[in-house]
């Protein structure tokens, strides 16, 4: 390691290289968060989004060094520290909505992660559904469940694989207004999408995946 | 909150969803039976195998004695066999389903309740066949032998624990648990004590080495036995307590990094036995799936791409299109299951209506080296610590089974009263036969992706069996057929040691 880990920064990343299947992926990618960063990734499809995201999460392997607030990805201090949802929410199908928002936020072991995430649930509009299971959530649904225990955790760092994907127009205004509240509490996301308008009211930072590093979005 | 809470409410979330899971299925079971039926499997079964059970009669005594001198030296080297495996495993028996590998990871409890239930899960399986084995050893020796065999019903689960703990142990550690080895290679040489205790008749001294396999056969005394047994269990608790400890403060990298393509492959294994049980086409690509999944494990290129893409013809329209595709995806599919089912037919009866040294007697053999070659095999990433190439690896393998087959041709030679297959001094000739399987689940498995695929090294002991069998159906004798087995060999051999890659 050439330079001190800062545990200013929320997540550094230097020379992270993917590769699968004999194919490099990324390709000594740097990247830093710093608090209050939003950072809002494009690509073409298979640029390599969700394997850096998932790279991130420490659930591929990768070679390089990636750090959330100081702590080397893939432990568990980094794990506590930040939050990946995919873009395909896994849920426990014997789970009602509240009872993903109280456990999983009682899980994540934040003070009040539970009565935020339920918050989150009703802004989101799943109020009507609180006590259904999510056999009975459309794809829209599902996401803002999975989206709404991950903002009530309010780690330090999101990581949000095409969050905005299945979203109504109106859920996306309030989750865009939701990070952004997140970032400006000092907390730091990391969102991939290919959504151009949201691109161009994003509150942050743009970057574009392309050959394995990280570059400026084209103009 | 504090760490607690975090872990009360983990435990409060598998209550429920275990609880309400097991209700569900409970349920749908009822509803898709009914009592009566399930009360009506359940007593026909149970009359059934009592049934069964009381027909069975003593063994012949020519056959008993057999056993009394064999069975422990074989129970210990297959005891061997299954530790040696244990410790050489590198995928881990414990793994997380994607919603927890979403929601859990991150989660403020410590590692060892997030792994409680996932590692119940795994021990379960274990547990069941570790109790049907032992429950069928209790019942069936007093009737067949006159032994009797209780502890076995202790030692069985215990031993199969053993094994999943070492297995984790030694996927955790990419396959260089010494704990695991040490055992593995202490079972191994008891074993070979024993097998050489057996052979000259010194029972005591056989029974004495091959402990934990004499104590489930209820060849032991009931309270050595039991000494064996709890011995056992304190090894398989220590284990436990071992493993856990080394991931207390953490959850294992191996764990997260193999758990969504073990979750997707116990997916694709539920649905094809669903599909078996309700006796419906499996879905065809689910072969496939599971393969590609199984490459991904191991980060091999199958995983991502085809290894063999023809080019499709540029004229004859659909009809050489949809040939085309038929041929893509029956290869694709898994090229080594068609290439074996023709094998199969040809080669079982073949070999099984033969007497001599190129029948059954070499089949059986065969089929076993190239098993244990394909589970032996180290995949892409080589041997723990060393970076053995194609060359090495074959010629280190040959070695090996050259000094196998010798063995067995010496116990062949012992058994040769009882199973009168093997002329005497004929068992060396099934040795170009092993080295050949070897060298071909080398060769077969580097291009299907898959060196432990059941059809690669089914496919790889029916290749090398199948000449034998057929000269000798047509009436050739042994001492000609050996040359030809061995030319099979030098030409497998050299295509996989001389035409190799100087690289793993």
């Amino acid at each position: 390691m050439s330079a001190a880990i800062s545990t200013e920064r929320v997540l550094e990343v230097r020379d992270l290289s993917v590769t699968l299947g004999g194919s490099r992926v990324l390709d000594g990618l740097d990247l830093s968060l710093a608090p209050g960063d939003a950072v809002w990734l494009e690509g073409a499809n298979g640029a390599g989004k969700t394997t850096l995201l998932r790279a991130l999460a420490g659930l591929i392997q990768s070679d390089g060094d990636v750090f959330v607030k100081g702590e080397r990805a893939g432990t568990s201090a980094a794990r506590a520290l930040s939050r990946f949802v995919p873009d395909t929410a896994p849920l426990y199908e014997d789970l009602s909505v509240r009872e993903h928002a109280t456990l999983l936020g009682r899980v994540s072991g934040r003070a009040g992660a539970d009565a935020a995430a339920l918050e989150w649930c009703e802004r989101l509009g799943l109020a009507e559904r609180i006590d259904h299971y999510p056999a009975a959530l459309s794809r829209g649904m599902r996401q803002k469940l999975a989206l709404a225990v991950a903002l009530g955790g309010a780690p330090p760092l999101l990581l949000l694989d095409e969050p905005l994907n299945a979203l109504d127009s109106e859920s996306r205004e309030l989750l865009l207004a939701g990070l952004t509240a997140h970032a400006a509490s000092g907390g730091a996301v990391l969102a991939s999408g290919h959504q151009s308008d949201v691109a161009l009211r994003w509150p942050g930072r743009r970057l574009r995946l392309e050959g394995g590093v990280a570059l400026p979005p084209e103009r | 909150m504090s760490g607690p809470s975090a872990a009360e409410a983990l435990g409060e979330l598998r209550r429920v969803t275990l609880s309400r899971s097991l209700r569900g299925n409970v349920r749908w079971v009822v509803r898709a039976v009914g009592w009566g039926s399930i009360v009506y499997l359940v007593f026909w079964s149970v009359l059934l195998l009592t049934a069964a059970v009381q027909s069975i009669g003593p063994l012949e005594p020519r056959w008993a004695a057999l056993v009394a001198r064999w069975s422990t030296p074989v129970g210990s080297a297959i005891l061997a066999l299954a530790l040696a495996l244990a410790a050489a495993s590198r995928v881990t028996p414990v793994w997380l389903d994607r919603r927890d590998l979403t929601h859990l990871v991150a989660s403020a409890a410590a590692p060892v309740p997030v792994l409680t239930w996932p590692a119940w899960r795994a021990a379960l399986p274990a547990l069941s066949w570790g109790l049907l084995a032992g429950g069928a050893l209790a019942l069936l020796t007093p009737r067949l032998l006159g032994w009797h065999a209780p502890a076995a019903l202790l030692v069985m689960p215990t031993l199969a624990v053993t094994l999943l703990s070492l297995r984790w142990r030694s996927a955790l550690t990419g396959g260089r648990d010494a704990l695991a080895w040490g055992l593995a290679l202490t079972a191994l040489a008891a074993s070979a004590v024993a097998t050489w205790c057996a052979s000259i008749g010194v029972t005591q001294c056989s029974l004495s080495f091959g402990a934990p396999a004499a104590a489930a056969l209820g060849v032991l005394a009931p309270l050595p036995a039991m000494a064996v047994a709890l011995g056992l269990a304190v090894l398989a608790t220590l284990v436990v307590r071992r493993t856990v400890r080394r991931s207390a403060d953490d959850l294992p990298k191996t764990l997260l990094l193999q758990s969504e393509v073990l979750a997707e492959l116990r997916a694709i294994s539920t649905l094809r036995a669903l599909a078996a049980m309700s006796m419906s086409a499996p879905d065809p690509g689910a072969r496939f799936a599971a393969s590609r999944a199984r490459a991904a494990l191991h980060g091999r290129a199958a995983a991502y791409r085809p290894r063999w893409s023809p080019r499709l013809p540029a004229r004859g329209g659909a009809i050489s299109a949809f040939a085309w595709l038929g041929i893509v995806r029956a290869w694709r599919s898994s090229p080594w299951s068609l290439l074996a089912l023709p094998a199969l037919f040809v080669g079982v009866p073949l070999s099984l209506a033969q007497p001599g040294p190129f029948g059954a007697a070499a089949l059986l053999p065969s089929l076993a080296l190239a098993w244990a070659a394909a589970q032996l095999h180290p995949g892409r990433a080589g041997w723990p610590g060393f970076a053995f190439d194609a060359r090495a690896r074959v010629l280190a393998s040959m070695a090996m089974v050259a000094s196998l087959t010798l063995l067995g041709s010496f116990v062949a030679d012992l058994l040769r009263p009882v199973l009168s297959m093997v002329p005497q001094g004929e068992g060396w000739l099934l040795l170009p036969i092993g080295l050949a399987a070897v060298a071909l689940v080398d060769l077969i498995g580097e291009r299907a992706g898959d060196p432990k695929g059941l059809d690669v090294w089914l496919l790889a002991a029916l290749l090398v069996t199948v000449p034998g069998a057929l000269l000798g159906w047509l009436g050739v004798e042994p001492g000609v057929a050996a040359p030809i087995a061995g030319a099979v060999w030098l030409m497998v051999a050299w295509l996989r040691v001389l035409a190799a890659p100087t690289s793993a």
